[in-house]
């Protein structure tokens, strides 16, 4: 990572920000040496020339008194300049004072602190002004201090509640608990999280500033006539705007190019204020979700790969690429392991690429998941097993057409007779929701916060089933019957927000079984839960997958739950399937060095006394994966065949396969 | 060991929220940590076990109820007393994601403990970190590195090492490896252990998973609804609980053994435990 | 819901305490003899000296406060210093243009704004880097400047609209919207951009959360995400600055007033300020406070029909 020197000199590198960064320096010469600009004086009357365009005499033409314009804004830019000084600093120093009070105290000092900022912001900034005006004509100090003063309204409310929030992060609790005083803290963590929402806090200021004092110049609140500012220049062209309009352009456009020049400014000094470490924070996972960091690094998308279709968070909204562009299969027909006639989903050769982003490190794209072979007959539990980072949440939502990051898909999927790579808008209606659902890892953001749980559940009926309004409510009723709610109707008139995990987890089920599927695919659905809501969900999906003949692809780090619920395993180790057999088999007699060390580590059939057998290093990251076995850097019988070249996967017996050159010996990881 | 514990929680109540809406979080719970002995505090999500963490090291006030250091009462410590508790106590949080500032290089965030601390000068604080950052098996260049650029058991190594540089007695531990992939856990787990070995510290292991607590831990305390249900040598606990409490939680935890997990699922179908407050409370320690 | 209304009600008294005797005070501090600036300055010093204790100027300043607030208490804001005439008719009689044009530039900026976000948030590419731009420039053209431009041309060389004056909305609908088209427009530019912005950062925000992707997965169509649920979630902090928005146009309102020739609150106060009239001054910033109190009350009001969340707290 760069520090904050190279950042800067970065930032100087954008076009847009050099000329931000020109701009205010010719204003600020302006202001401190107007002469060095023009030669003109700017209350000499050069009457004969007066309303007269730009020429070689006047560069910017002349005003109602022959009173050069660029002379004129040249000699108004340190009034300028020095209001909007006076401005920012009123607001900077007593909004972030207050707003730092508040939020780190809180208590009485908090609610004080509100009620000013409330009273600060209900005054009406124009009217006390014209006040202040009219008690000091004439000076702008004053004026821009009142009005920094009422601005800084704005930077207490945002500075208290980013105050407020750094205060709860657990890394304050740290450092108080390793002794640090309340000014160390606030130096050491607190300021430095602010610096770039003051920068832009300011440089907002700057720019409201800057347009209000033109706003009190323009209704002759400024510094009197014969002298220049840039608002009474707006005033002077107001009165011969018929007969000469051009007068308007040279004040208005300075105006505009300073506020655009604070503004551009502002965001170009956040950028570079936390340039050092922000590119790292994106990497920053979710708690709790294994399986989510891929998709995490790379959510925003700012360019689709073809170019043909525009990027998009929502991944599939009207322009989804894997619906507006179908993608095709690269690769040769499936080959591996034969499809058998009566599976219900058969996954193969399917792998992910993210696409490329050019100027933040990838140039090309990085293959997250690659050549997965994976069935599921009806209704049986499949767990795909694995640790973060190793593809199985990007398997899982690739299969459903919606891969993370604008993913490009290759391979296929079978379904029902459809090869899912590929399907169309049209197919893709008939099988989301009716023939495969799906269950996310968090039941509480997995529900729109917004609306009453029953609405959202009959939304999902009528379309699956085109129900009426109240057969569709009888139906939801009886999915949350279901699902084991044991007050239907008073989970119906629940928000999200009022239920528990269990329960939001159970009405996210039953929104996924509103079409009715044959296939459940169920993202880590009981990993932000308890153990005992665990072991109620993992119950009720057992019954569920029993009572309907529903499939269910279960998503899944637990070892346990795999064994509680799974009729089959596969795991799947940095972006392959390294593994896949029945579940007695995974337990018993498992054949990936992986697997086996997996199995050790788990404190469950350790020994207690000892140390846990441990896999060593890390796994590794998507595009750090080894030619040859991907898992060869950690695995103790690892030789020379298997850094050479990629492992295939082989059968070793009904139903078991295994990508290992080796698998044959019993050496157990240690 | 002395006859003193290190730490020493007799009957703590602390009550949460306002005045008006206050639920009493903890409920009258007693416990002792020794020197060198680790002792695990299992419950669940609401059973008040982060709770008591965060009385014992000050975070949350204490409705009533005794906290003892090393036999000083730190029930109501000030901000003075509390900085100088710094020296022997430390917490390592569950998220090794917002526990380390993600603005700060990871030296600035490790030689924190050690800033208020007399007679360590900037070159000692130097060594002290670079030997905490090996000690946990990184290599000292990573005090120039952001947080963001390691991965969750990386961090909470980093988080060990910082709650470890300054040498305290006392070491909880909130859920230290809930967060983390399963081959690290397993890395995790090792490490404390061979720290405690090492260094001799009593710890308090915060932790829901009763394989891991059983594992790491010499004694074992059962928490639910805020009070202690059972109490006891780990692996007795384990193996033979005796609160009904105690039995369902193991009952729900699915083990890796196809068998045992159907037939306690199938169990657990048949006849969920009552999700009601436990009766009366069992104490077999 | 009820208890979020009756605590921003609760606000409002002190509130209005506090700005009124803030804006006493500093009213107060204008230099010079009211009364004198009434008759001028060839009147006799006794008839200034008579028409000061008349308005009751030479008692304490918190006497006259006390006096004033008791009447106003009962509607009685005073009377107009340079007219003689009472406060709360004249007050009320510039009404009517200030509404209008706060109400319609709010609905311009809300509808056109939030269109534009969601459009850009959906469509991305070129539309989507036109709103970000847009945000920025639209904060660097001052809009009185603008409402000078738009004068110049759409009125003065076009005659498409009226430059100046204002016909109430009784007498011509039509005319009360052509004299109001010009000042809205001006006025609303800059809000359009921000509003625009905040939607379309928090359609995409939105748009990225867990909810969508279930919903996506789960079968339900595009428009239903994106105009049910999508934007229902994302309205919420575009509510909020639409909020300070309609409040910061009252500031607005006096520049574009003044140039428009409307006969509203903001050239009513510039005018009283010029004129030392300090009861109308007294009666303008009372009547503002209370349009915001108001303004931020719908606010709050629609954000939490929006999201039950913020009722809940």
């Amino acid at each position: 990572m760069s520090g904050p020197g190279p950042a800067s000199a970065r930032l100087l590198r954008r076009p847009l920000v050099l000329l931000a960064l020109l701009w205010l320096a010719l204003v600020l010469v302006c202001a401190l040496h107007p002469e060095l600009v023009t030669g003109r004086d700017p209350v000499d009357q050069d009457l004969p020339a007066a309303l007269s365009g730009p020429s070689a005499a006047h560069p910017l033409g002349t005003d109602r008194l022959g009173q050069d314009l660029l002379s004129r804004l040249a000699y108004g830019a340190a009034g300028t300049l020095w209001g909007v000084l006076v401005a920012v600093l009123t607001a900077t120093v007593v909004g972030v004072g207050l707003g730092l009070l508040a939020g780190y105290l809180g208590g009485l000092v908090d609610a004080l602190v509100g009620r000013l900022a409330d009273l600060l912001f209900a005054l009406p900034a124009i009217v006390i002004l014209l006040v202040v005006v009219a008690v000091f004509p004439g000076d702008v100090t004053i004026a821009m201090l009142t009005f920094g003063l009422l601005l800084s309204s704005g930077l207490i409310r945002v500075v208290r509640a980013a105050t407020r929030s750094t205060r709860e992060e657990l890394f304050i609790a740290a450092a108080r608990l390793a002794g640090l005083s309340t000014p160390q803290i606030l130096r050491r963590h607190v300021l430095p999280r602010l610096r770039g929402l003051v920068i832009v806090q300011a440089s907002l200021v700057a720019a409201v500033a800057l347009v209000m004092q033109a706003s009190l110049a323009f209704l002759g609140f400024g510094p009197p006539p014969p002298e220049p500012s840039w608002g009474g220049m707006i005033d002077e062209a107001r009165a011969v705007i018929v007969r000469h309009p051009w007068a308007l352009f040279p004040p208005g456009l300075a105006v505009a190019l300073t506020v655009l020049s604070f503004v551009l400014l502002g965001d170009a000094a956040r950028d570079g204020a936390t340039a050092a470490w922000s590119a790292t924070k994106l990497a920053r996972r979710r708690r709790r979700s294994p399986g989510a960091g891929v998709a995490r690094t790379t959510a925003p998308a700012p360019a689709h790969p073809t170019g043909s279709a525009p990027a998009h968070p929502l991944g599939s909204a009207p322009a989804h690429p894997a619906l507006s562009t179908p993608v095709h299969p690269v690769a040769p027909p499936p080959a591996g392991t034969p499809r058998h006639a009566d599976t219900l989903l058969s996954v193969r050769q399917l792998s992910v690429q993210l696409p490329a982003r050019p100027g933040r490190g990838a140039r090309t794209g990085t293959t997250v998941v690659s050549d997965v072979d994976l069935d599921v007959g009806p209704g049986e539990i499949v767990g795909l097993v694995g640790e973060s980072g190793c593809g199985k949440t990007v398997t899982a939502l690739s299969i459903l057409g919606l891969p993370p990051g604008d993913g490009r898909i290759t391979g296929s999927c079978h379904f029902a007779g459809v090869d899912l790579v590929g399907a169309t808008d049209r197919q893709w209606r008939t099988v989301r929701g009716r023939r495969i659902g799906y269950v996310a890892q968090d039941p509480m953001v997995s529900l729109d916060p917004t609306l009453r749980v029953g609405v959202q559940l009959a939304e999902a009926v009528r379309r699956h089933t085109g129900l009426g309004r109240r057969p569709a409510r009888a139906r939801v009723l009886a999915l949350l019957r279901d699902v084991g709610l044991p007050a239907p109707e008073t989970a119906a008139r629940r928000y999200p927000h009022q239920l528990s995990g269990g329960m939001a987890q159970r009405v996210a089920i039953a929104f996924a079984l509103a079409g009715d599927p044959d296939l459940l695919i169920a993202d880590e659905p009981t990993t932000a839960l308890d153990v005992t809501r665990q072991a109620e969900i993992l119950a009720l999906l057992a019954r569920t997958s029993r009572d309907r003949r529903m499939a269910v692809l279960l998503v899944t780090h637990d070892l346990g739950v795999v064994a509680a619920l799974c009729d089959r395993a596969v795991v799947m180790y940095a972006g392959q399937v390294v593994e896949s057999c029945p579940v007695t088999d995974l337990f018993a007699r498992p054949r990936h060095p992986y697997t086996r060390g997996l199995l050790a580590a788990d404190p469950h059939r350790a020994s207690r006394s000892g140390p846990l057998p441990t896999i060593s290093g890390t796994v590794p990251a998507p595009g750090d994966w080894p030619t040859g076995c991907r898992f060869a850097p950690r695995c103790p019988l690892a030789g020379e065949p298997c850094r050479r070249a990629p492992v295939p996967l082989d059968r070793l017996g009904p139903g078991h396969a295994v990508r290992c050159v080796r698998p044959d010996e019993d050496r157990v990881a240690a | 060991m002395t006859g003193q514990p290190l730490l020493a929680v007799h009957d703590l109540v602390v009550d949460l929220g306002q005045r008006r809406t206050a639920t009493r979080a903890v409920d009258r719970v007693s416990l002792t940590v020794a020197a060198g002995e680790t002792v695990g505090l299992v419950g669940e999500s609401g059973s008040g076990k982060s709770t008591i963490a965060r009385a014992i090291l000050g975070l949350t006030p204490v409705t009533g109820g005794r906290i003892a250091i090393d036999g000083v009462d730190v029930t109501h410590a000030g901000r003075r007393q509390r900085r100088a508790l710094s020296r022997d106590v430390q917490l390592v949080f569950q998220d090794p994601f917002s526990s380390l500032n993600p603005a700060r290089r990871i030296g600035d965030s490790l030689v924190e403990p050690l800033l208020n601390r007399r007679g360590v000068d900037p070159v000692r604080r130097r060594t002290l970190v670079a030997e905490a950052l090996g000690r946990v098996g990184l290599p000292a260049e990573a005090v120039h590195r952001y947080p963001g650029q390691f991965s969750g058991g990386q961090r909470q190594r980093i988080a060990l090492a910082r709650a470890l540089v300054g040498t305290p007695r006392l070491l909880v531990t909130d859920e230290p490896v809930s967060a983390l992939d399963l081959s690290v856990r397993a890395q995790i787990i090792n490490l404390l252990a061979d720290l405690q070995a090492e260094l001799g510290f009593g710890h308090l292991f915060i932790a829901h998973d009763l394989a891991v607590v059983r594992h790491l831990s010499h004694r074992m305390v059962v928490l639910h609804q805020g009070r202690v249900v059972e109490s006891g040598d780990a692996e007795e606990v384990y193996r033979r609980p005796v609160h009904p409490y105690t039995r369902a939680l193991l009952a729900a935890v699915p083990v890796p053994d196809p068998g045992r997990a159907r037939a306690a699922l199938a169990a657990f179908a048949r006849q969920p435990p009552q999700a009601g407050p436990v009766p009366g409370r069992c104490s077999i320690s | 819901m009820v208890r979020l209304v009756l605590r921003r009600l609760a606000w409002t008294g002190p509130l209005l305490f506090v700005v009124s005797v803030l804006c006493f005070l500093l009213i107060s501090l204008v230099p010079g003899d009211p009364a004198r600036t009434v008759l001028g300055p060839l009147a006799p010093p006794e008839q200034v000296e008579a028409l000061h204790r008349q308005m009751g100027l030479d008692r304490p300043l918190t006497v006259q406060y006390l006096s004033w607030l008791a009447d106003a208490v009962h509607g009685d804001l005073g009377r107009s210093v340079s007219t003689g005439t009472a406060v709360a008719p004249l007050i009320a009689s510039r009404l009517a243009p200030t509404v209008s044009l706060i109400l319609l530039t709010t609905l311009t900026v809300g509808v056109v704004g939030t269109a534009l976000g969601v459009l850009s948030a959906v469509r991305g590419g070129p539309l989507g880097r036109l709103v970000d731009v847009a945000s920025v420039v639209g904060l660097a053209v001052p809009g009185f400047w603008l409402a000078l431009v738009l004068i110049t041309w759409l009125a003065v060389r076009w005659r498409l609209f009226p430059a100046t004056g204002y016909v109430p909305f009784g007498e011509s609908p039509v005319g009360w919207l052509r004299s109001l088209a010009l000042p809205v427009t001006a006025t609303s530019l800059a809000a359009v951009t921000a509003v625009a912005k905040q939607t379309r950062d928090a359609m995409l925000d939105v748009l990225s959360r867990d909810f969508v992707r279930v919903m996506q997965a789960n079968g339900l169509s595009t428009r239903s995400i994106v105009y049910r649920h999508a934007l229902r979630t994302a309205a919420v902090p575009v509510v909020a600055l639409l909020g300070v928005i309609s409040a910061s146009l009252l500031g607005a309102t006096v520049l574009i007033e003044n140039i428009f020739g409307l006969p509203g609150l903001g050239s009513g106060a510039a005018l009283a300020a010029a004129q030392h009239d300090i009861p109308v001054l007294q009666g303008a910033v009372v009547c503002y406070t209370l349009i915001v109190v108001a303004i931020g009350l719908l606010a709050d009001l629609a954000q939490a029909w929006l999201d039950p969340r913020v009722g809940a707290r």
